[in-house]
């Protein structure tokens, strides 16, 4: 391999990979990037290479690429086109042909530009990314907010103004980026895609940057930057170039703003506005409070006259139990006081009455017990009579009761006769029966 | 961060709670014993808000790009 700093004052033959080698190593080192401008005359795929001619009036180039570092713009590409190739120039080995290894190529001039937006607005529509339906709400109140623009740019200094004259105790993420040239569609991209994995918790995204040409804002318009936004976990709000300005990025974000300015407009709310809320909420409490109140106040006084009536007619009815107790109370005591006088005046005819009774009753059960003693058959034995009872202890009252030699036992007053019965008389009828037997 | 998720959504479930109260003051018939105690609450909910819609700066932290791997500032 030959050294850059080969002595050339001698005689040097190099082989042919050699000098291709060398050449190519050298305008490395002496054009290590040049951007390069014209039209696209031709525009091949090959595998993953890409192979563009770039012509202007007089001459042309070979441009060689990887598609993989094209796919920013390479659908934006066509032939016809004015582009700037972005790259190293140099020396092909194996064929010796001269030409620029592309980084980027990037529609050139208002017309290219307008064309390629064109044709990326059509495919990316017919793909559905600035569907309305798809677009996120912006978060009501959000305290943390990520920033995607250039660092000490007029977008940065007017939003940060803005967004301070609106809401205090908001943090704000900044991710600096550029948002113009060859490097930019990378920087936002990689800014989209450190929000997209971050662990801080951000509300949402706001990406802007200040007016300018189609070409000043052309990295807004490239697919990289515009899927993206499509792609943010975050809601993304753009604000990209002045009101008249589209941007894709505008028509993919969830909403756009027409300022960096408005951008902050849009995302906090104004401090006096949500304070005014707040308190308006207040007293919207308050008043529906005070009706409560008012209204309880109301219902109690009714209810208190209502109740002052239904108080007095039970106090008359009340009164009116009191009155005929009184008079009952005033009858009883007037009976009571009757009956004690009666008792007094009465009291010894009573005593006497009872006394007598008491006498009657006395002589009464005297003579009771008298003719009950009479009744006793022990009284009856006493005064010589007898009983006789038959050999089963029946008392004999009719001679038909007894037989012949039956064993009677007679009972005196003192003693029992044991007899046999030898001989029976009937006193008042014929006694056939006896004598039969 | 959990500081400012919790921060977060505490302003905002604050203001969604307010809003509740009022909805459910405007709709419901409210006995006054309910009424005093949403008022009360409503009134702490107000307090909170009010202090945080008082803060005045903002704070601005610049991402440390890393290339390497996706590490940030606070790591």
């Amino acid at each position: 391999m030959p050294g850059i700093d080969l002595d050339m004052s001698e005689e040097h033959i190099f082989s042919v990979s050699e000098f291709n080698e060398y050449v190519d190593l050298l305008l490395g080192q002496q054009l290590p990037e040049v951007v390069v401008e014209g039209e696209i005359s031709s525009l091949n795929l090959r595998k993953n290479w890409v192979f563009i001619t770039i012509a202007d009036e007089d001459s042309r180039c070979e441009v060689f690429s990887f598609e993989h570092q094209l796919t920013h713009t390479l659908s934006m590409l066509e032939e016809g086109m004015l582009v700037k190739v972005y790259g190293r120039p140099g020396v092909h080995t194996r064929s010796g042909r001269f030409r620029i290894h592309a980084e980027h190529v990037l529609p050139s001039g208002e017309g290219a530009l307008r064309v390629a937006y064109e044709k990326l607005q059509q495919k990316l529509a017919a793909e559905g990314l600035f569907e309305q339906e798809r677009k996120r709400p912006i978060p009501f109140f959000p305290e943390t907010i990520g920033l995607l623009t250039a660092p000490d740019s007029r977008a940065y200094s007017d939003f940060k103004k803005v967004l301070g004259e609106r809401m205090g105790g908001v943090k704000i993420l900044f991710y600096p980026v550029q948002v113009q040239g060859a490097a930019a569609v990378d920087e936002i991209v990689a800014g989209l895609e450190w929000f997209a994995q971050t662990d801080q918790a951000v509300d949402l995204l706001v990406i802007t940057r200040g007016g300018g040409s189609l070409e000043d804002l052309a990295a807004f318009n490239t697919e990289a930057v515009v899927r993206a936004v499509y792609g943010s976990p975050i809601p993304v709000v753009a604000a990209v170039g002045h009101e008249a300005d589209n941007s894709l990025v505008d028509l993919v974000a969830d909403l756009r703003a027409s300022t960096p300015s408005n951008a902050a407009e849009l995302v906090v709310r104004h401090r006096d506005e949500l304070t005014s809320r707040v308190t308006g909420y207040q007293d919207s409490i308050y008043q529906r409070l005070e009706l409560i109140v008012s209204g309880n106040r109301e219902r109690i006084s009714r209810a208190l006259v209502s109740a002052e009536r239904f108080f007095q007619a039970q106090r008359y009815v009340v009164s009116q139990y009191e009155r005929r107790v009184e008079a009952i109370r005033i009858q009883l005591n007037r009976m009571v006081a009757d009956h004690i006088m009666h008792l007094r005046l009465y009291g010894r005819d009573i005593e006497r009455y009872l006394q007598t009774r008491v006498n009657e009753m006395a002589a009464e059960l005297d003579s009771l017990k008298r003719l009950l003693a009479h009744l006793n058959p022990q009284s009856l034995l006493e005064r010589g009579y007898s009983v006789t009872r038959g050999p089963d202890g029946t008392v004999i009252k009719d001679v038909l009761d007894l037989r012949l030699g039956d064993r009677l036992f007679t009972q005196l007053e003192r003693g029992t006769i044991e007899s046999r019965v030898e001989k029976v008389k009937e006193h008042e009828r014929s006694d056939s029966s006896i004598n039969n037997q | 961060m959990t500081d400012n998720e919790e921060k977060q959504s505490r302003f905002m479930k604050d203001f969604d709670r307010l809003e509740e109260i009022v909805r459910t003051f405007e709709q419901g018939e409210l006995d006054i014993e309910e009424g005093l105690k949403l008022y009360k609450e409503s009134a702490g909910l107000v307090k909170t808000l009010q202090e945080r819609l008082e803060e005045v700066e903002n704070e601005i932290e610049q991402v440390q790009k890393q290339t390497s791997n996706g590490k940030d500032a606070e790591d």
